[in-house]
């Protein structure tokens, strides 16, 4: 008994003065040459080489899709009045993606009012799941104050959702991070394809292009643990991931030139989509988003 | 209590602290990428990943992300001070090198003409110190029209 409560002080000692060296919780500096926020002794000796996953956001889709000149209707949107509807953990998480590529849309689109109303449906849905801080009162205050402007509405719905993303990673909840994320691709795309008859080639290939970030979608999600709910996702999306590979491909090498202090990469491979393929996508893009929503 | 029992619980113990230390580690790093990564991406909007991990000397870290066409990108390495001037260079698709950070900048500005994937490898510098320090390392994506 002796051995084990000199063990418990032995390992708290130790952990104190890791914290300690840590800067603690309550404590730290922003200064580089000593132990301070952000570093501390290291545990561990054995090299390691860790692996990020990350897919391009809705709102980065909404914004290449508006370039080519689609137009855009919110009765394609998920209605609002059916946020209420989703009581489990995994149906709040999967419509908070799918309310959050709505919400994107709206705000590249300048729809600005409905960007407001779906940022509120966000906020609810994000506080049902436990969440609800990263979306607090003064961030709709401030959308609010700025709903005239794009590029505010544009910078704080990014940062709500970079802020999700963290929260529910942190607090182990990988799976849910997940499912919002692949749910989001797919409402964007569902947004993306709804006026296909019309669709220019431009949009075609922005369309075709999506394959890649099908691809980035599926790394990212089969990396967390597999819980049932997010299994369940991926293999709603599988009929979609079977439509984009009919997709086609055509290697050829990048090509650098600068810009000012930017480099701007050229080449690289194209992707094109025929207008049966296109149709295929849209098919099965709408079934899958149809039944995430349900 | 038999020796087992006691064993058993001294792991149970062990273990909780370690998880308790790579949580309070975690914490840190979210604290530091906020505070100290996040401003390198001014005038652009962050995008929605979070990619941080606590890396020791002669760690790697690589992100491999698809990037759309027609939109300007910085992409930002952030590391703590502790573990020196990490390298940082970008692969296209071919796994051919089209930039490094020879000259010590912290971010990459781009443009794609087309939607490409591109790997971003991140090396923290080995060193011969007896201490090893681990220091909290991010890599983050911004996106302008």
């Amino acid at each position: 008994m002796n051995k084990l409560r000199n063990s418990l002080l032995l390992s708290l000692a130790t952990g104190m003065i890791v914290l300690a060296g840590c800067g603690g919780p309550q404590g730290p500096t922003t200064s580089g040459d000593s132990l301070s926020e952000g570093a501390s002794v290291s545990q561990r000796t054995k090299r390691l080489k860790k692996i990020f996953r990350a897919a391009p956001t809705p709102m980065e889709t909404a914004r290449i899709v508006q370039k080519t000149g689609a137009s855009f209707s919110s009765e394609h949107l998920h209605s609002a009045m059916s946020a209420s509807n989703y009581v489990t953990a995994d149906k709040q998480a999967i419509n908070l993606g799918v309310y959050g590529a709505d919400l994107s849309y709206a705000t590249i689109f300048e729809e600005n009012a409905v960007s407001l109303t779906y940022l509120e449906v966000v906020k609810s849905l994000a506080r049902e799941l436990g969440v609800g801080d990263v979306i607090g009162d003064d961030m709709l205050a401030r959308a609010e104050a700025n709903r005239a402007r794009q590029d505010s509405l544009v910078a704080i719905v990014s940062e709500a959702f970079f802020n999700l993303n963290e929260k529910l990673k942190s607090n182990g909840q990988e799976d849910l991070s997940g499912m919002l994320v692949a749910a989001g691709w797919i409402e964007s795309i569902y947004l993306a394809t709804r006026h296909n008859d019309k669709a220019n080639e431009e949009l075609r290939a922005r369309i075709a292009e999506q394959k890649l970030v099908m691809e980035d979608v599926l790394d990212l999600v089969t990396s967390y643990d597999q819980s049932p709910g997010l299994q369940e996702v991926v293999a709603t999306l599988q009929p979609v991931v079977e439509a984009f590979a009919a997709v086609e491909k055509e290697e050829a090498s990048s090509e650098i030139s600068k810009s000012g202090g930017a480099i701007i990469i050229g080449g690289g491979p194209r992707y094109t989509a025929s207008a049966e393929v296109l149709a295929q996508i849209t098919e099965a893009v709408s079934t899958a988003r149809n039944q995430l929503v349900k | 209590m038999s020796v087992m029992s006691i064993k058993m619980k001294h792991t149970t113990l062990l273990m909780a602290l370690a998880t308790m230390f790579a949580i309070q580690a975690n914490a840190q790093c979210r604290t530091f990428t906020k505070k100290n990564c996040l401003p390198v991406l001014d005038g652009y909007v962050q995008n929605e990943n979070y990619n941080s991990a606590v890396l020791i000397p002669g760690d790697e870290a690589e992100l491999e992300l698809t990037f759309l066409s027609g939109t300007d990108y910085r992409v930002a390495v952030c590391s703590h001070p502790v573990l020196g001037a990490v390298e940082f260079d970008v692969l296209d698709e071919q796994n051919i090198r089209i930039w490094s950070n020879s000259d010590g900048s912290d971010y990459l500005d781009f443009r794609m003409e087309n939607a490409q994937r591109l790997r971003f490898r991140v090396k923290v510098p080995d060193t011969d110190a007896a201490i090893l320090h681990e220091g909290c390392v991010s890599i983050l994506i911004g996106n302008k029209e």
